[in-house]
């Protein structure tokens, strides 16, 4: 590692009567030491926009950086960065090649949707699904890289007015390791041509900054198929991600197939926190469709077999918790327990996910996805320190009573479960941060589409919640014992024997605005600004939820500031329709 | 006696030494270790690079195998002493190398160097990887112990080793690919090292170099020229620059930038 000033910067303002200034600036960046409110350095770029700039934009650009890429293809090439934006818009991000003699090569382009105003979050592209830019072609090989982030009123950041995007942990890696079900451990290098045999194995050897690339196949093993053993580094994260176009699927009768958390009851954990790492792009296939076959003897009973979670981020049995954690782009599937469980952990961001038919067989009261008792990371209050996006879950629900209780409970789509830290003696205390809960969609599961309970400053928003309930009647999308929540430009539709939603329990201060009611028993809270009315969906027999031709939801949606600007799908969409999912 | 020890010491001391402090003890096995220091003292706060050089057969750890001018600044070094295996002279010559030796990074001496730095690591605050130098029989220790730890090791510079991790005699570790090496041989160092030795020195350094290279390695080897079996200034530059390629590497060789805002406005990490 060296400490250079290899790094140049500018903020180049683009238009009449715009302004841009790029900054290096201390205490404005994320945070990363535990327990307290201190904010590391990171990259400011201010663009102001007077009310008469027409066409302006305002970019932040890196300078020439010195690079040595070990990797000739572009599509394994990973950029990734902790981005804050003012606004919830478009950030367009280029990334150049420049040769010896500083001349540009080529570059790639993309989009990066914030998800929420003044809130850090982590954006990762890959090189191969960014678009070329401009004359010429991207060159790993070259020694030189500039990365530009720009902003503009073209991406509808509003004019006359002031901006600001805040740019830290940076980072730009190729593949370290690769994994194939046909490798080796025992003479696999971990290259491509001679990759390693088990995902485990390649943690073991991770270093942080590490990537490793999973080749197509299955992983079948008797215990975790991924079992995270190192923290990466705030700038150079841990990843286990799917090979460019390629489909690993993990498998396993144990608890747990992937697991990021240390420790058990009988043995808790003073390891270092497990913290900065990714899993994305994988397909977590529980084995709920051999229990009746091959594991009917361990129904009901706490076995790996019927309560196998698929993608566990535990932090119960750890003196030093999990987090900084991104979860994105998995398909889960099967898990006789829980879909994504997390656990008393904290920054974790759950995206564009599918988890579908997992819980079946647990005596534990899973979820398709679970965000339970989190702790307190560092001392900030607010913000939207969890993020919940984009993710689709349906046909999650349990078969078995919870053992707890000896009735059948939850088998929710999502749910947001205690941040107010009462139940099981958490040492946690109540959470301060904030979660968003945006543009998912959640229907025919057993409990409710999208829960929370004994929960503290939630907000729901954009989310299309459906035909859930199969098994309970908690409500499409409820609000038990909660303060500070908010349900704004969701879609709602229930059976005629279920209730829409619920807010109840000991609550306070929640706002229930914006959204459209179709169905249900007539068991509702409107609230402020409601629509009632059938969403025209096109087609939601067949899972297609998008709004057909004439929807009320259209134009309906409330602007607030945390509406979502990308849909399930990655695409832009208009900020003021309810529900996930764009229209056709 | 012990006064002109102590009058040797004081000339040392007085000399223009590149280090300040040169400071003798005892290892777990009695034998005498040699630490190379900056300033008599740690900087408060300060961390520093740990350089361990090993001596070749039948040496020992002064001079820190001829690395200790290097004690300077952030870097403090380690020389440590590892005995040679006695012979039995009237058994028959098969001259393999015992596990237990040290070439072979035999348990007793891997563990050793462990508590060794450990010890150190309790007086210096020490990065959390060290980097390894090494010629002849140091070499083959040093390469040895780095593929066994990989995750200590942040360099390995190791010239002239009369074996390497190939052909049965050690492994070639695919987590020590983040390690920065860098291996020597002399253009005129041809002999092996051993009746049972399958290639002289430079054939199977040269060996050695593909196969790293080939399990993508970040290694650098190269031929000594007009040089025969010894440590020249060429041997010690390549070292030298296989410390400071190391130094600049923090993550691994395929992290091509992790920058992390943290320092003041103009100073930012980078990699490589």
């Amino acid at each position: 590692m060296r400490r250079t000033r290899l790094w140049s910067l500018s903020g180049e303002p683009k238009g009449k009567a715009t302004t841009a200034h790029a900054t290096w600036e201390a205490a404005v960046g994320v945070i990363e030491k535990q327990g307290t409110f201190e904010r590391t350095g990171a990259l400011r770029l201010r663009v102001n926009s007077a009310a008469k700039a027409e066409a302006w934009s305002g970019t932040l650009r890196t300078g020439l950086l010195p690079v040595s890429c070990p990797e000739t293809d572009v599509s394994k090439l990973t950029l990734a960065f902790d981005l804050s934006a003012t606004s919830a818009r478009a950030v367009r991000v280029l990334i150049e090649s420049y040769n010896a003699k500083h001349e540009r090569t080529g570059g790639r382009e993309g989009l990066i949707y914030p998800a929420s105003p003044e809130d850090y979050q982590r954006h990762v592209l890959d090189l191969g699904a960014m678009k070329p830019a401009g004359e010429g072609e991207f060159n790993a090989a070259d020694p030189l890289v500039q990365i530009s982030l720009t902003i503009s009123d073209e991406l509808g950041w509003a004019t006359g007015a002031f901006h600001q995007l805040r740019l830290d942990n940076l980072s730009y890696a190729a593949p370290a390791f690769y994994v194939s079900p046909t490798g080796k451990d025992s003479s696999g290098l971990g290259t491509a041509d001679k990759p390693l045999a088990t995902i485990n194995k390649a943690l073991e050897l991770a270093q942080p900054g590490d990537i490793i690339l999973l080749l197509d196949g299955t992983f079948l093993r008797k215990n975790e198929v991924a079992n995270f053993v190192r923290a990466g580094m705030s700038a150079a994260w841990i990843t286990v991600k799917n090979h460019p176009g390629q489909k690993p699927v993990l498998t396993s009768s144990h608890w747990n197939l992937v697991k990021i958390g240390k420790g058990d009851a009988g043995k808790p954990s003073s390891d270092p926190a497990l913290a900065y790492l990714e899993v994305r792009g994988l397909t977590i296939h529980g084995v709920a469709e051999e229990v009746e076959a091959k594991y009917k003897a361990d129904v009901g009973k706490a076995k790996g077999s019927t309560n196998g979670n698929g993608l566990s981020v535990d932090g119960r049995y750890n003196t030093n918790k999990p987090h900084h954690i991104r979860i994105a782009d998995n398909e889960v599937l099967q898990c006789p327990g829980g879909g994504i469980s997390v656990i008393h952990a904290d920054y974790v961001q759950v995206e564009n996910n599918h988890t579908h038919n997992n819980c079946h067989w647990m005596i534990y009261a899973g979820s398709g996805i679970s965000i339970y008792q989190p702790f307190n990371f560092d001392t900030t209050t607010g913000g939207h320190k969890m993020l919940v996006r984009n993710n689709v879950a349906h046909h999650n629900y349990c078969t078995q009573p919870w053992v707890a209780t000896g009735k059948l409970s939850d088998g929710n789509g999502i749910i947001v479960d205690d941040t107010q830290n009462h139940q099981n003696k958490s040492p946690n205390g109540p959470y301060h941060g904030g979660l968003l809960v945006q543009g998912n969609l959640s229907y025919d599961n057993g409990g409710s589409g999208m829960h929370s309970y004994a929960s503290d400053n939630v907000d729901f928003i954009n989310n299309t919640v459906c035909n859930n309930n199969t098994v309970m009647d908690y409500g499409q999308l409820s609000v038990t014992a909660c303060g500070h929540v908010r349900v704004l430009n969701n879609i709602l539709v229930a059976p005629t024997d279920k209730p829409l939603n619920r807010v109840n329990g000991d609550f306070h201060d929640v706002l229930v605005s914006h959204n459209l009611f179709w169905g249900g028993n007539g068991e509702s809270i409107a609230g402020e600004n409601a629509i009632l009315a059938d969403p025209l969906f096109s087609n939601a027999a067949k899972g297609d939820f998008r709004l057909g031709k004439g929807s009320p939801a259209r134009g309906a949606g409330g602007a607030w500031e945390i509406a979502p600007i990308v849909d399930g799908k990655g695409k832009a969409r208009e900020n003021d329709q309810l529900g996930a999912v764009q229209s056709p | 006696m012990k006064s002109l020890f102590t009058l040797l010491l004081l000339a040392f001391s007085l000399s223009p030494s590149s280090f300040a402090a040169e400071t003798q003890f005892k290892d777990s096995e009695g034998q005498a270790a040699y630490l190379y220091t900056p300033t008599e003292k740690p900087i408060e706060g300060k961390t520093y690079w740990l350089a361990i050089g090993v001596h070749g057969a039948g040496g020992e750890g002064k001079g820190g195998g001829g690395i200790g001018y290097w004690a300077k600044d952030d870097v403090i070094v380690l020389g440590p002493s590892f005995l040679q295996p006695k012979r039995d002279e009237n058994a028959p010559k098969t001259d393999g190398l015992p596990l237990e030796s040290y070439q072979m990074c035999g348990p007793t001496h891997e563990a050793k160097l462990k508590a060794m730095i450990a010890e150190v690591g309790k007086t210096w605050k020490l990065n959390p990887k060290v980097f390894l130098h090494g010629f002849s029989a140091g070499a083959q220790f040093v390469h040895r112990f780095a593929m066994k730890n990989p995750e200590m090791v942040a360099g390995v510079s190791a010239a002239s080793a009369g074996s390497w991790s190939t052909r049965g005699f050690g492994e070639i570790n695919p987590a020590a690919s983040k390690i920065t090496f860098a291996i020597s041989c002399g253009q005129y160092d041809r002999e092996k090292s051993g009746l049972t030795s399958p290639l002289n020195r430079l054939e199977w350094m040269q060996e050695f170099a593909k196969a790293l290279k080939d399990a993508h390695f970040d290694v650098e080897s190269r031929v000594i020229p007009n040089t025969g079996h010894k440590a020249t200034a060429d041997t010690m530059a390549l070292a030298e620059a296989c410390f400071q390629r190391a130094r600049a590497v923090n993550f691994s060789r395929t992290v091509m930038l992790a920058c992390d805002f943290n320092a003041t406005n103009s100073s930012v990490v980078t990699q490589r």
